[in-house]
C-alpha cells in the first residue's frame, strides 16, 4: 500500500544528514556521477553526497534522471569520444 | 560523428578554429538526439506530433550550444565534454519545460500549502492495534506535530509541504519567494533536521520509529 505523505516526510527527516551539498553544488557533479552510474557503479559507493542530495531533491532528481536518458541515448547510438 | 577527446572539442569549438563549424554540428547533432530521446520519454508531450517533437529538440538544442558556448571555460574535465555538455542541454530542457507548467502558479498556493500541512497532520492519528507500541506511537506522532505546529516557520512550513505534498518544482517556489533553489534546499534541509534533531531526543532508533507507523500502510 503507498506510504502516506506524512509517513514519507517522517522517513525523509529521519534520513536527513547534518551537512547536505546544495543543488548547485550537486550540478556541478552531476556529469561525473552519471558517467559513474553508466559505468556500472554503485551509487550508495560513489560520491555519497551526491546520491543523499538526490534522495531529497526532486529537482535534482529529475535533472539526473534527464541526462541519463540523454547519455543512454547516445551510448547506444554512438561511440562515445574518449576524454 | 568524429571521435574526439576533451581537449579535441575544446579546441575545435573555438571561434577562431577551421574545424569549428563541424564541431559544432556534430555536437549539434548529439545534443539533438538525446534531448528528442527525452522528449520522447514525457507523458505530457505525447500529444505532440513527431516533427513537433523534433521541431522543439532542435530549439532547445540550439539554445543549449549558446549556453554551452559561453560556458566552455567552466568544463574542469572531471567527464567526457558530451557528457558535460548534455547537463546543460537536460538542464534547459526540463527547465523551459517546468516554466510553460508551472507559469499561472501563484504566492497564494506557496502560503495555502503550509496551513494544509498542518491541517493534514492534524486530521491524522497514528494506527495500531498493539498496546506495547501505542503509547511509543503516540509520543512519536506528539513529537511529529509539535515540531510542525510550533518549531518549524511559517517559510519552512510552507515551502516542505509546496515541495514534499503538493509536488510543486522548487524552481517554481523559489521563483515565487524570489530566491533560488539553493535557499529553498537551504529551507527545506533546516525543517527536515528541526524534525530529525526531536525524534532523535525520544532515544528511538530510526528504524524504530520507521517500524512504528510501517503497519499502518
Amino acid at each position: 500500500m503507498a506510504k502516506k505523505l506524512w509517513q514519507l516526510l517522517l522517513q525523509s527527516a529521519l534520513e536527513t544528514e547534518e551537512y547536505e551539498i546544495n543543488c548547485m553544488e550537486c550540478f556541478n557533479l552531476l556529469d561525473q556521477y552519471a558517467e559513474m552510474i553508466l559505468d556500472g557503479a554503485d551509487p550508495n559507493q560513489i560520491m555519497p553526497a551526491v546520491r543523499q542530495h538526490l534522495k531529497h531533491c526532486p529537482t535534482c532528481t529529475q535533472e539526473f534522471e534527464t541526462l541519463m536518458v540523454m547519455i543512454q541515448e547516445a551510448a547506444h547510438n554512438n561511440p562515445l569520444p574518449p576524454s | 560523428m568524429e571521435e574526439r577527446t576533451n581537449e579535441k572539442w575544446l579546441d575545435e569549438l573555438r571561434d577562431d578554429h577551421p574545424n569549428q563549424p563541424q564541431a559544432m554540428e556534430d555536437l549539434r547533432q548529439y545534443l539533438k538526439r538525446g534531448v528528442l530521446a527525452y522528449l520522447r520519454t514525457r507523458s505530457d508531450l505525447r500529444y505532440l506530433a513527431q516533427t513537433e517533437l523534433e521541431q522543439m529538440s532542435e530549439d532547445f538544442t540550439q539554445e543549449a550550444l549558446l549556453k554551452i558556448k559561453d560556458n566552455l571555460d567552466t568544463f574542469r574535465g572531471n567527464s567526457k565534454l558530451t557528457t558535460w555538455a548534455s547537463k546543460i542541454a537536460s538542464n534547459l530542457t526540463i527547465s523551459e519545460l517546468r516554466r510553460a507548467r508551472w507559469r499561472d502558479l501563484s504566492l497564494d498556493t506557496i502560503t495555502a500549502a503550509g496551513t494544509s500541512l498542518q491541517e493534514i497532520i492534524s486530521s491524522e492519528t497514528p494506527k495500531g492495534d498493539d498496546p506495547d507500541t501505542a503509547a511509543e506511537r503516540r509520543q512519536v506522532w506528539q513529537s511529529i506535530m509539535d515540531v510542525i505546529n510550533n518549531d518549524l516557520t511559517d517559510r519552512q512550513r510552507q515551502v516542505l509541504a509546496a515541495v514534499q505534498f503538493n509536488d510543486i518544482p522548487m524552481p517554481e517556489v523559489a521563483r515565487l519567494l524570489g530566491t533560488n533553489v539553493n535557499n529553498v534546499y537551504k529551507i527545506m534541509h533546516d525543517a527536515r533536521l528541526k524534525l530529525k534533531h526531536r525524534l532523535q531526543a525520544l532515544d528511538l532508533s530510526p528504524q524504530y520509529i520507521l517500524k512504528l507507523f510501517s503497519e499502518e500502510g
